[in-house]
């Protein structure tokens, strides 16, 4: 019986089938559709994140994937936005063009840090760091603002955010070149250290000079009460060349390795001044152990391995 | 025979103390102390805040932290003699006076130590505030005249005039505040420092090829002004600071012995026949027994 009923419920219905594939067709077209816009979306948003990080920010090879993975302004200014909120120097004061500076307020970077640029040069002297898009006055940057420590985005719509050279560009230039040679000088000296080990990758950064000068420092006065394990050196600025900021370190030999990850963090947060980390805690890692994580503000300082005042004879 | 053996014997003896005597020589720290001073930079620590209390200072080498050289008990007008530091890299901490090594020192500064180079590790400026300036002091004078600088350390009075004689060493410096050389006759001359409502004067006989710091303090009532010697003819190390009975508790830096490998060779030699002087007797004696 009720095969007979489906029957007869079948057979006026042929007609009705083939719109019902129609319908199927549509709508596998639609989902199809739908989830290669989404896939397109994702994938602009991935290179939104991820692009800045893992390529310099010179012109991109191919000019067919500039197009392609070029972010919408907003995008690139709210990510530059808070990288500034939680990288840049607490005590830094901002110039930032209009826009910039409403993102910033939104992350919480109070106004009176902020510093509105304009075509002068008299906001950008007024500023530690400055965050203009690429398309910005290049001698007013260049002159006054010659470090890039981190970008974001592409072509004309990328956000840079450099640190103010007060002396101007040629005096940062010399500065930075002593500074890069007293961190490959300290960095070889650290490897020497019985009470710090490190990783074949870590060594190469050393000599490299590519380890911040605080977190060298750092290592060295800590060594002095623990021995200590890096467990990695790790970069926060994305879009920038290279220097490490960051470091995570675990106690090694006997005893209880926790207790003094313990009291090296109370001896980091103790610190003041350029010796005074951002961020600093202990956590676990996927394994359980416990590391502690060490990061310094943007921009590093140039020339703190070296604060000697000469002795000029007039 | 029984000659023989006594003389060989008697020559034994010597030998032997010869051969201590050249190889503790060459162990000893006179000995390594004469290739290091040459290699060695010289640092003293100066405390010319008035504000801050006294203080621990430890410098850490970066290739060795375990042993720091530590200056205790640093109050404000201390400054430390020289001490010979092996060149490096050192990170600059201070802890309170009399805390123990493992509480948790206030990283200050890190400054590199060159060979042959004599610094100042200067704590300057008010509490809380207070920061280090390594100052690089200088070693060497123009033929026959005298160096001196100026350190503002007084915070009775914001800006200090100092003058040496009848030339003006400084105007209106700052408070923590240090000025370059300035270079003078010898001669036993007035040094005047005078302020805003505040002045001092002392005497002070200044020697060809000589070089020096003057440091103006607070002193019980007023203002005073302190003579550091940072270098004495062309000695290649710098004379020292004054004498606040501070001193360094830096360890000795391991000792350069390649200098004196032949004569502890040679040591080693002469102690190796002293032994086989003594006994080769009884060796030789025993077939004719």
């Amino acid at each position: 019986m009720s095969r007979r009923l489906n029957r007869v419920r079948l057979r006026p219905s042929r007609p009705r089938t083939a719109r019902r594939r129609r319908l199927q067709k549509l709508a596998l077209a639609v989902v199809a559709a739908a989830a290669v816009a989404l896939a397109a979306l994702q994938l602009t948003a991935a290179f939104s994140r991820v692009a800045p990080q893992a390529v310099r920010p010179s012109v991109p090879k191919h000019p067919a994937a500039h197009r392609v993975s070029s972010p919408p302004v907003p995008a690139a200014q709210s990510e530059a936005a808070a990288w500034i909120a939680s990288q840049v120097n607490g005590a830094a004061i901002i110039g930032c063009y209009p826009a910039m500076c409403v993102s910033l307020q939104t992350q919480g970077v109070s106004a009176s840090r902020l510093v509105p640029l304009g075509s002068t040069v008299a906001g950008v002297r007024r500023a530690d760091v400055i965050a203009t898009l690429s398309s910005a006055d290049r001698k007013l940057v260049d002159r006054y603002a010659p470090a890039l420590i981190a970008s974001f985005g592409w072509g004309s719509s990328r956000v840079e955010i450099r640190a103010v050279a007060p002396g101007g560009a040629a005096s940062y230039q010399s500065a930075l070149r002593a500074d890069l040679n007293a961190r490959k000088s300290a960095g070889s000296q650290l490897l020497r250290n019985p009470r710090i080990r490190f990783s074949v990758a870590d060594a190469r950064q050393l000599r490299a000079g590519e380890v911040d000068s605080r977190l060298l420092a750092t290592l060295a006065a800590l060594s002095s009460q623990f021995a200590l394990r890096v467990m990695a050196f790790g970069n926060s600025s994305p879009g920038a060349p290279l220097l490490f900021r960051k470091v995570s370190v675990a106690s090694y030999g006997g005893g209880n390795g926790a207790a003094r990850l313990a009291a090296a963090l109370a001896t980091i947060k103790a610190q003041e001044g350029p010796y005074l980390p951002a961020h600093s805690a202990i956590v676990r890692l996927g394994t359980g152990q416990p590391v502690l994580l060490i990061e310094f503000a943007a921009p590093s300082p140039l020339g703190l391995l070296a604060a000697v005042l000469t002795a000029d004879v007039r | 025979m029984k000659l023989l053996r006594h003389l060989a014997r008697l020559a034994a003896i010597p030998m032997l103390l010869g051969g201590f005597a050249a190889v503790i020589a060459a162990a000893s720290p006179a000995a390594s102390a004469a290739p290091l001073a040459a290699r060695d930079g010289w640092v003293r620590i100066a405390h010319l805040s008035p504000e801050a209390p006294a203080m621990d200072i430890y410098l850490y080498p970066f290739g060795d932290p375990a042993h720091p050289t530590v200056v205790r008990d640093v109050g404000y007008g201390d400054v430390s003699a020289y001490m010979a530091l092996s060149p490096g890299q050192y990170t600059v901490a201070m802890r309170g006076f009399d805390a123990p090594a493992s509480s948790h020192p206030a990283l200050v500064s890190s400054f590199m130590v060159n060979a042959k180079t004599a610094y100042t590790v200067a704590a300057l400026g008010p509490d809380p505030g207070l920061r280090v300036e390594v100052l690089k002091d200088q070693m060497t004078t123009p033929r026959g005249k005298t160096l001196v600088r100026v350190v503002q350390a007084s915070v009775k009075v914001h800006r200090v005039t100092v003058s040496y004689g009848t030339t003006v060493l400084t105007k209106q410096l700052t408070f923590s505040s240090v000025t370059s050389y300035t270079a003078v006759s010898p001669g036993v001359h007035a040094v005047k420092v005078t302020a805003s409502g505040a002045h001092a004067t002392m005497s002070l006989g200044l020697t060809a090829n000589t070089v020096h710091t003057i440091v103006v303090l607070d002193g019980s009532s007023g203002l005073k002004a302190d003579d550091l010697t940072d270098a004495v003819g062309t000695e290649a190390m710098p004379k020292g600071g004054t004498a606040t009975g501070l001193g360094g508790t830096t360890l000795p830096p391991p000792a350069d012995l390649a200098p004196w490998l032949p004569l502890l060779l040679a040591g080693a030699l002469l102690t190796a026949v002293g032994v086989a002087g003594l006994s080769w007797p009884r060796r030789t004696a025993a077939p004719h027994r």
